[in-house]
């Protein structure tokens, strides 16, 4: 069993924590404080191609798979947590849904904007009413002179406001709800979607969520991703991969914190002040670096097994749910050590701390993903839980 | 035309460690990376090639195998070519002789009009590999420490820095440019040029040999060297007496420990 | 001790000797005058060759040379210089040098040696030691010892020279500039090298980003403490420190003390909530030293330290202390700076 990375991985790695850290870095503080996405650094990402790392070349893509998928997730996170929500919506859900079930055709017109980073991309999924309960959906899609017509309002899009494509998921037959009944378009912008209310958020300021409205917005037939009717089974594919680079960027704002507290701690020891040597700042670094090393080796373990083609939602499952948590952990235990510093608007904790939260919610809150967890193991054992 | 530019790969100064005990530098865990001025010097070679698509860029190295990393980089980042020079004998080459071999690659390829590198490595560099490969290609003209370079007609035109005061100068080509750094980020390369740089492009591999290098011939290295660490820092010390006598004193001792 | 002039009196010749044997500087008249930097690099051969028992000698080059700049070499330390107008061809003074042998040829580590001396390095097949910081002989071996700093100055190399000449550029500022004695006295010829011409060179304002505060060399930094001396002491203690080290980038900064008196502007806050940096020279003036501005400035590699409170936390931060007014202090320093 070989666990080493191929070179190649390296030299993407250094190229990702150059633009973040020159381009991002600089940028954050401000991005965060006015809740503006900073373009200018996305566009230098972009011509990177940040925005295309997993998809094959032929697309526009890097070829890195999924594993240069989540070195890309989780260096971002290290810098710009708001960043990592902007590329995993973009990349993570809404290309990643075209690409594991669009046709060639669709790939070739869609895909390639978007892993060229030229379009952005958004994942039109939760609805009021339909959150982590995706197949309550509502929002409706009707076939008329050979094309469809899609009627209803998402919210909580990440990239809305500024998306140019959006991959939504609609009802195309009421009768059969989400076993076969709902399908997957992607809908450019041109073709008539509105943004309504643009959140106002506590973390990941520096992304944009709003309402996208559909109201009578026509799309051809060819722009169904996948099979008509099988558009839950798209979905909830891409999902699965979308919540193994949770993980990845829950491991980087993870490590960048453990980093932060050990700085701290040195730099506390120099000053003369006793915090390193105190047994419970000891526990912690401890802790958190046992549960950081075990979370990068699910995390890359995960991306080798999709890269390898094996089944793999599981621990997709574990990554996302423990990710999340220790991410959380680790802030709110950077935040203990920092002391007021950690509170201070103008030092980068308070923004990491905020943006933290957000991956206990958002692909699945954690509650879900242990109830998923919890019946796909009782399952195995004959007893079947009913949602 | 041809550009060729230099590339050393060092350990990067931010990742070694200094060992008091052991009077030594530790690079147990230092990074390797390509040294950072020729990276810019790399990245305005490759503006010229935007300019004029008809121009080759070439990085040329000289090591060991592993130095391959950087010449991979160099692929990555746009050049056309990637050439290691490394056998037994030119890993050993310093100064005078890396001169020499540097210049005996140019001269193999035909067609070399500007030959650019960094102002100077950033680990142990002494900067002279410019103005040394100038004179083995038969006494090119250098534009040293140069940057906001243009190549226009058959000129190198640049900004050069020197006693406080910046200068535009032009050269004629052939000629040798070595680079500072500057504030400006160089170019990053795209995802797909580093994983094609890995797994479908190649370092071409070149001896002395093949070079016509006699390696007997080239001058060995002439100096001893050791290393000696900066003294430890004290903490605490403080000046007393008049300002006068304090200050006088303070101004001594930072003399004393050149600092000004 | 400096016996030159006492043998010239008793009528020893300062003709070289056989072999290589005596010490050569490369001088260039800049703009009609001689630069500091070559003044103190004759300084410091002046004090190799009285250990040697050896002549300095100094080839005064460049648009500028004359007989006048010739003489006041000689007033500097040095024992003959040869000079002519204009820029020699590297053929040219490959053949000079061929023909004179030293046994150490130096040049400023500056315009001009920064290039001549790599190329006539190279035409001699010889090795080059560059950005010397410090020179010294080996007595035993006859060899010149000199230290360079290595990875950005965590280290130093210590090379000693084993070739004929012994060749090496010498960092500006590094040495003292010798007194002018204008009672010394010693050979000046004019020689006749072979010139080019130079390249026209268009001098153009400084890029504005050339010295932004985290590459300075030197950092005054000023914190509430100035208030009754005023700030402006902090930006005369900048100019008067720019004064002393022409070639250093040095820049004011401040404490977050400063920016809540309005003295200085966010992007001068030396704080871990602002600006870190890493300057060879911070000298802190009235900043009682915060843990947030410690480690901001933990990086320098030498913090001297002025504040009237000896209980400030700075003091156990810096190399060097002065308990005092900052009022009193800063203005004495600034006289030992000029002195």
């Amino acid at each position: 069993m070989d666990m080493t990375l191929p070179k190649e991985y390296d030299l993407l790695r250094r190229m990702i924590r150059d633009v973040m850290e020159n381009e991002f870095g600089p940028v954050a503080e401000e991005a965060d404080e006015k809740a503006e996405v900073p373009f200018d650094a996305i566009n230098v990402a972009a011509k990177a191609g940040l925005f295309g790392i997993p998809f094959p070349q032929e697309y526009g893509g890097s070829g890195a798979g999924e594993t240069g998928y989540v070195i890309l997730m989780e260096e971002i996170s290290r810098v710009d947590s708001a960043m990592a929500t902007v590329v995993g919506a973009h990349i993570g859900i809404a290309a990643m849904a075209l690409y594991v079930d669009g046709s060639h055709a669709l790939k070739e017109k869609y895909l390639t904007p978007l892993a060229q980073g030229t379009k952005i991309g958004a994942f039109c999924l939760t609805e009021p009413g339909a959150g982590s309960d995706a197949a309550a959906i509502k929002t409706r899609a009707v076939r008329t002179n050979g094309k469809w017509v899609i009627n209803g309002t998402k919210i909580y899009i990440s990239n809305g406001p500024f998306a140019d494509l959006f991959s939504v998921l609609a009802v195309t037959d009421p009768a059969l709800g989400a076993r076969g009944g709902v399908t997957a378009f992607v809908v450019e912008k041109e073709m008539g979607t509105k943004i309504g209310v643009v959140e106002k958020k506590l973390g990941i300021r520096a992304s944009a969520t709003s309402e996208v409205i559909f109201d009578e917005v026509e799309v051809p037939a060819a722009n169904v991703i996948g099979q008509e009717g099988l558009g839950f089974v798209t979905f909830m594919k891409t999902l699965d991969l979308g919540r193994v680079t949770v993980g990845a960027a829950s491991l980087g704002g993870a490590q960048k914190a453990l980093e932060m507290i050990i700085d701290y701690a040195r730099l506390a020891d120099r000053y003369g002040m006793n915090l390193a040597h105190q047994q419970q700042v000891q526990f912690m670094i401890a802790d958190l670096y046992s549960w950081i090393d075990m979370l990068r080796g699910q995390v890359y373990r995960t991306a080798w097994m999709v890269d390898n083609h094996l089944p793999f939602a599981r621990e997709a499952y574990v990554c996302k749910l423990m990710g999340s948590e220790i991410a959380s952990k680790a802030v709110s235990y950077a935040m203990e050590i920092h002391g007021a510093l950690g509170l201070s608007r103008d030092y980068p904790l308070e923004r990491a701390f905020r943006d933290a939260r957000i991956a206990e919610i958002f692909e699945g809150t954690n509650e879900i993903q242990r109830i998923i967890i919890a019946r796909d193991l009782l399952k195995e054992v004959g007893v079947h839980i009913e949602p | 035309m041809r550009i060729v530019v230099c590339i050393k790969q060092i350990l990067d100064p931010d990742t070694i460690k200094i060992s008091r005990s052991q009077q030594a530098i530790d690079d147990r865990g230092a990074r390797k990376i390509m040294n950072p001025p020729d990276r810019w010097a790399l990245d305005a070679a490759l503006r010229f090639k935007e300019a004029d698509p008809s121009i080759e860029v070439i990085a040329i190295s000289v090591g060991e195998p592993q130095v391959e990393d950087v010449l991979r980089e160099a692929l990555a980042l746009g050049c056309d070519r990637a050439i290691l020079i490394s056998d037994a004998y030119v890993v050993k080459a310093r100064a005078a002789g890396l001169a020499q071999i540097v210049a005996a690659a140019i001269k193999r390829l035909r067609n070399v009009q500007l030959v650019m590198t960094g102002h100077m490595a950033m680990d142990t560099g002494s900067g002279t590999l410019g103005p040394r490969v100038a004179i083995e290609l038969g006494d090119w003209q250098v534009l040293l420490n140069a940057d906001k370079l243009s190549l226009e007609g058959n000129h190198i035109t640049g900004l050069q820095h020197a006693d406080e005061k910046y200068y535009e100068s032009s050269y004629p080509l052939p000629a040798v440019a070595t680079i500072v750094q500057t504030p400006t980020h160089p170019r990053y390369a795209h995802g797909a040029e580093i994983i094609n740089a890995y797994r479908t492009r190649n370092v071409e591999i070149w001896s002395s040999l093949a070079l016509g290098i006699d390696p007997s011939a080239l001058p060995a290295p002439t100096t001893g060297r050791q290393l000696r660490l900066p003294p430890a820092r004290q903490m605490g010390f403080m000046l007393e007496g008049t300002p006068q006598e304090a200050t006088q004193a303070l101004v001594a001792m930072l003399k004393e420990r050149r600092v000004i | 001790m400096d016996l030159s002039f006492l043998e010239q009196l008793l009528g020893a010749s300062t003709e070289e000797e056989e072999g290589y044997r005596n010490i050569w500087v490369v001088a260039i008249a800049w703009e009609a005058q001689l630069r500091p930097c070559d003044l103190q690099v004759i300084g410091k051969a002046r004090d190799l060759a009285d250990s040697l028992g050896a002549y300095v000698n100094v080839l005064l080059i460049g648009e500028a040379a004359s007989q006048e700049l010739a003489q006041e070499l000689i007033a500097y330390g040095a024992d003959a210089v040869s000079w002519g107008q204009g820029y020699p061809t590297g053929l040219s003074l490959r053949d000079f040098f061929n023909e004179r042998k030293p046994e150490i040829l130096l040049f400023a580590d500056a315009a001009g040696g920064r290039k001549m001396a790599p190329r006539l390095a190279q035409r001699l097949k010889t090795a080059l030691v560059t950005h010397a910081i410090d020179l010294s002989i080996n007595a035993e071996e006859r060899s010149l010892v000199v230290a360079v700093p290595i990875y950005q100055g965590a280290a130093y190399r210590v090379v000693e020279c084993k070739t004929n000449p012994q060749i090496a550029t010498v960092q500006a500022g590094v040495f003292p500039t010798p007194e002018y004695d204008s009672w010394r006295s010693g050979d000046i010829e004019e020689v006749e090298l072979v010139w080019k011409p130079q390249p026209p060179l268009t001098q153009v304002p400084a890029p504005e980003y050339y010295i932004p505060l985290e590459r300075a060399d030197i950092i005054i930094a000023g914190g509430r403490g100035m208030k009754a001396a005023g700030w402006q002491m902090v930006e005369e203690l900048a100019a008067a420190m720019a004064q002393r080290l022409p070639h250093k980038a040095i820049a004011v900064a401040g404490s977050r003390g400063a920016l809540d008196e309005g003295w200085i502007d966010r992007k001068h806050m030396i704080d871990m909530t602002g600006q870190s940096v890493a300057p060879a020279l911070y000298i802190a003036c009235g900043i009682r030293g915060t843990f947030q501005h410690f480690g901001a400035t933990e990086k320098a590699r030498c913090l001297v330290a002025i504040n009237h409170n000896p209980d400030a936390p700075i003091f156990k931060q810096a190399d060097y202390g002065i308990v005092g007014e900052v009022e009193e202090i800063i203005p004495a320093l600034i006289e030992a700076l000029a002195a």
